[in-house]
C-alpha cells in the first residue's frame, strides 16, 4: 500500500497557509509633535545664519545620553539636526526666538534602527548668546544647549545638555555624505517615501549633501524615480498599482500609484527641480535601473545642468552604472560624455568610460590600493551602502574614500566630522564637463 | 516574481518529501524492521541506544525589510541526528548548509512523557559560517550560536507533533570584507526566538517523513550571511522544512 497523502493533509495545509503569509513590514512609526505646536507656535523662527552658528561638535551630558557621548549639530536653512552614535540616533529640530528672549529648539528624535522615537526641547544658552542670535548680531563665546528628551508623545523629561567642543569642518570638496534614495529608505520611516521629491528636499537635514536616486523609465519614455522593477505594496500604494514598471505609461503611474507616504511618483524632471531648489545638495547620483532610461535621463539632466549654470548654482549630476548593459548603453547613448558617469564595477570600466566617480560596493572591502589609484587619476570614490559605525570607521580610515552612500546619513556625517581635515580632498565629482 | 518562485520551490520540496516517502513505503512488509526507533524532533526521541538521522531542506523566508526587492532565496540542505541515551537524555546534532550560510549545532535534549504528552528541554551550541564571493561580494562571516529550547510534544494517530521554542543567541560574530581586517561586532547578543511545529509521520517501513512550519522573531543579522543590516528591531518571518528520517 502506498503512502496515503491524507496523512500529511494537516501539515501541508499549515505549510500552504504560512507560505501565503508575509510578515515583512514593521509597524509604521508615527513621529510625535508637541501639543498645540509647542513653544515654537508663538516663536519667531531663527535665521539660517543663526542656525549656522549653532553647528558644531558637542559633548552630550549626562551620560548615557539619548544620543551617546558626542554628537554633531548640523544646520540647514531651516533646521538644526542632532546626530549621535547611539543607535544611529538623530533629532530634527526647528529653532525659534521667544518673547522672553529665550531661544528654543523643538522637534523629535528617532532611532532608525528600531521604532523608538520621542520629543526634544532644548534651550540655547548662555542667555546673552541666545539673545544675540535672535537679534541677528554676532554672539560672543560658545553655545550650550540644555533641555530634555522624552519617549513617544510624552513631554520631554530626560535631561540633556550639549556643550560645544569645536566647529564643524566644511566637507564641501572633501567628502560627500550620499543619502541613499534621498532622506531615507521607505522602510526607515523618516517621514517621507524614498525616491520622492519630499525625500530629496529633506535629505540635507538628515546629514546628506548628495542624494542618490533610482531612475526607471515608463512605457512612454518618461524617466521617473522608483527603485524596484515592479510596482507593489513594498513601495507603492494603489489598488491597480501592480506589475512591471516599464509597462506603465507615466500617466498611468500618476493615476494608479502613490508612494507609501502618499506622495506622487516623481518624474525625473520633478525630482531634479526639487534638487535644484535644495541648495545644500551639492550633487546627485542617479542610479540607472535600466539601459532604456539612459538616453531620456541624459536629456533631462542636460536641461538641469544648464539651469543650474544659469542660476550660478553648483549642482553636479552623475549617472550611476551598475551593470555591463548600463555601461554599454551609456557608451552608446551619451557619446559626447556631456553627462558625467559613475561606474560601479571594475576600475577598468571607470577608465574606459572616463567616469569621474568609481562607486564600488562596500561588500568587496576597502580596496585601498584601487581607491588611491582612482583618486590619483583625479576621480572620486564613493562606496555604497554603509550603515554600521564599525564599518564606517574602517572604510573612512582604511580606504579614505570621497563619499559614502548610506541609510544613516547623520552617522556618516558625524564620523566624517571627527576626521575633519584628515579626509582626502576631492578634485572632481561628476558635472558638466 | 521571486516570491512566487519561492512558493513553487516550497511546494516542490514538500512534494519531493512525499515522493521519497511513498517510494520507501513500497517496500515489502517482511523487510520492515520489527521495532522502529522513536521520533527525531518529538521530545520522546529515538529511545535508548537508538539513532535517528533525518535529511531534508529548510527555507527561511527572509523579510522584505532586509532583502528589499532581492527575493532570490534558496533552501538549505539539512541533516538532523539524535541518539537516545539513558534517563530521558539524548544527544542531538544539526547541520544546515548552502555555502553562503552553513551552521552546525551540537546539543543535548532531556525529555519526559506524561501519557500522550511529552515535555523536553534542549541546549544546542553551534558555529555558523557564511561565504559570499560573487556579484560584488568578497565577504565571509562567522559566529557562535547558543540555542536553549523548550519542547512540547503530543501523539496523534501515526503523527508525532512537536512544538519547539528556542532562544537564539549569537556571540563572537565576525566579518571579513575584502582586504579589511576581521571585525568583531558584538560580544553576546540575544538575537531572537524561534518557534517550530514539526509533524513526523511514521511509515510502515520504519522511516518517517517530517514537515515543519515555524516562525522566527529575530534581528536581521541573526542570519550571519546578512550581517550587514544595522536594523535592531526583531522581525517575524516564516520557516519551512521537510524531509525524511531514516
Amino acid at each position: 500500500m502506498f503512502f496515503d497523502l491524507r496523512r500529511a493533509a494537516i501539515p501541508l495545509l499549515a505549510c500552504a497557509l504560512a507560505l501565503g503569509s508575509s510578515c515583512a513590514d514593521r509597524i509604521h512609526v508615527a513621529h510625535p509633535t508637541f501639543e498645540d505646536g509647542g513653544l515654537l507656535a508663538t516663536a519667531r523662527p531663527l535665521s539660517p545664519e543663526g542656525l549656522k552658528v549653532l553647528g558644531g561638535l558637542y559633548r552630550a551630558e549626562p551620560a548615557p545620553s539619548r544620543f551617546g557621548p558626542n554628537v554633531a549639530l548640523h544646520p540647514t536653512r531651516n533646521t538644526l539636526s542632532i546626530f549621535g552614535d547611539k543607535s544611529s540616533g538623530y533629532a530634527l529640530l526647528k529653532a525659534g526666538c521667544l518673547e522672553d528672549g529665550r531661544l528654543v529648539l523643538e522637534g523629535h528624535w528617532r532611532y532608525p534602527i528600531d521604532t523608538d522615537t520621542g520629543l526634544v526641547r532644548l534651550f540655547v544658552g548662555p542667555p546673552p548668546f541666545a539673545r544675540a542670535l535672535c537679534d541677528g548680531s554676532p554672539p560672543a563665546g560658545t553655545p550650550s544647549l540644555e533641555g530634555a528628551t522624552g519617549l513617544s508623545t510624552e513631554v520631554p523629561s530626560e535631561p540633556l545638555t550639549l556643550a560645544f567642543e569645536k566647529p564643524l569642518v566644511d566637507l564641501r570638496g572633501r567628502f560627500f555624505v550620499v543619502g541613499h534614495r534621498g532622506a531615507c529608505r521607505t522602510l526607515d520611516d523618516c517621514g517621507a517615501s524614498e525616491n520622492s521629491a519630499a525625500s530629496i528636499r529633506m535629505a540635507p537635514s538628515f546629514g546628506a549633501n548628495v542624494a542618490e536616486m533610482d531612475v526607471q523609465v515608463s512605457a512612454d519614455g518618461v524617466p521617473f524615480l522608483y527603485h524596484d522593477d515592479v510596482f507593489g505594496p513594498r513601495l507603492a500604494r494603489g489598488a491597480f498599482c501592480h506589475g512591471s514598471v516599464g509597462t506603465f505609461t507615466f500617466g498611468h503611474i500618476r493615476e494608479l500609484c502613490t508612494l507609501r507616504y502618499g506622495e506622487p511618483v516623481p518624474s525625473l524632471d520633478e525630482a531634479l527641480a526639487a534638487a535644484l531648489e535644495t541648495e545644500e545638495l551639492d550633487a546627485l547620483w542617479l542610479d540607472m535601473k535600466t539601459p532604456e532610461a539612459i538616453a531620456p535621463t541624459a536629456a533631462v539632466v542636460r536641461t538641469y545642468l544648464a539651469l543650474a549654470k544659469a542660476r550660478n548654482r553648483s549642482l553636479r549630476i552623475v549617472l550611476g552604472l551598475a551593470t555591463t548593459e548600463l555601461l554599454e548603453a551609456y557608451e552608446r547613448d551619451v557619446p559626447k560624455r556631456d553627462v558625467g558617469c559613475l561606474a560601479e564595477l571594475d576600475v577598468a570600466d571607470v577608465r574606459r568610460l572616463d567616469c569621474e566617480v568609481w562607486g564600488p560596493r562596500w561588500t568587496q572591502g576597502p580596496m585601498s590600493a584601487d581607491v588611491a589609484t582612482m583618486q590619483a587619476e583625479g576621480r572620486a570614490v564613493a562606496f555604497w551602502t554603509i550603515d554600521e559605525p564599525e564599518y564606517i570607521d574602517v572604510f573612512l580610515d582604511k580606504a579614505r574614500p570621497n563619499a559614502i552612500v548610506t541609510n544613516r546619513h547623520g552617522l556618516v556625517f558625524l564620523h566624517a566630522q571627527r576626521r575633519g581635515e584628515s579626509l582626502r580632498t576631492l578634485r572632481a565629482i561628476g558635472g558638466d564637463r | 516574481m521571486g516570491f512566487v518562485a519561492l512558493r513553487a520551490l516550497g511546494t516542490a520540496a514538500v512534494g519531493l518529501a512525499l515522493l521519497v516517502a511513498s517510494n520507501v513505503q513500497a517496500e515489502p512488509v517482511a523487510e520492515r524492521p520489527k521495532e522502529a526507533a522513536g521520533p527525531l524532533f518529538h521530545p520522546e526521541g529515538p529511545g535508548l541506544g537508538r539513532l535517528r538521522v533525518g535529511v531534508g531542506i529548510l527555507v527561511d523566508v527572509l523579510p522584505k525589510r532586509v532583502v528589499e526587492s532581492e527575493q532570490r532565496q534558496f533552501p538549505q540542505l539539512t541533516t538532523h541526528a539524535r541518539l537516545g541515551g539513558p534517563f530521558g537524555f539524548s544527544a542531538s546534532a544539526r547541520l544546515a548548509a548552502i555555502v553562503i550560510k552553513n551552521e552546525v549545532d551540537l546539543g543535548l535534549v532531556w525529555s519526559h512523557s506524561f501519557g500522550p504528552v511529552s515535555l523536553g528541554l534542549s541546549e544546542h551550541v553551534g558555529f555558523s559560517y557564511g561565504l559570499l564571493a560573487v556579484q560584488g561580494f568578497d565577504a565571509t562571516s562567522w559566529a557562535f550560536v547558543q540555542q536553549p529550547g523548550l519542547l512540547v510534544g503530543a501523539r496523534w494517530r501515526e503523527h508525532r507533533i512537536a512544538l519547539t521554542t528556542e532562544i537564539l543567541t549569537t556571540f563572537g560574530q565576525r566579518t571579513r570584507l575584502g582586504d579589511a581586517e576581521v571585525i568583531s561586532r558584538r560580544s553576546f547578543v540575544l538575537s531572537g526566538v524561534s518557534w517550530l511545529v514539526t509533524s513526523e509521520t511514521r511509515l510502515d517501513s520504519g522511516g518517517e517523513i517530517y514537515v515543519g512550519v515555524g516562525a522566527i522573531l529575530a534581528q536581521p543579522d541573526y542570519q550571519v550571511w546578512i550581517a550587514f543590516s544595522d536594523e535592531r528591531s526583531r522581525i517575524l518571518y516564516p520557516r519551512f522544512m521537510a524531509g525524511y528520517v531514516f
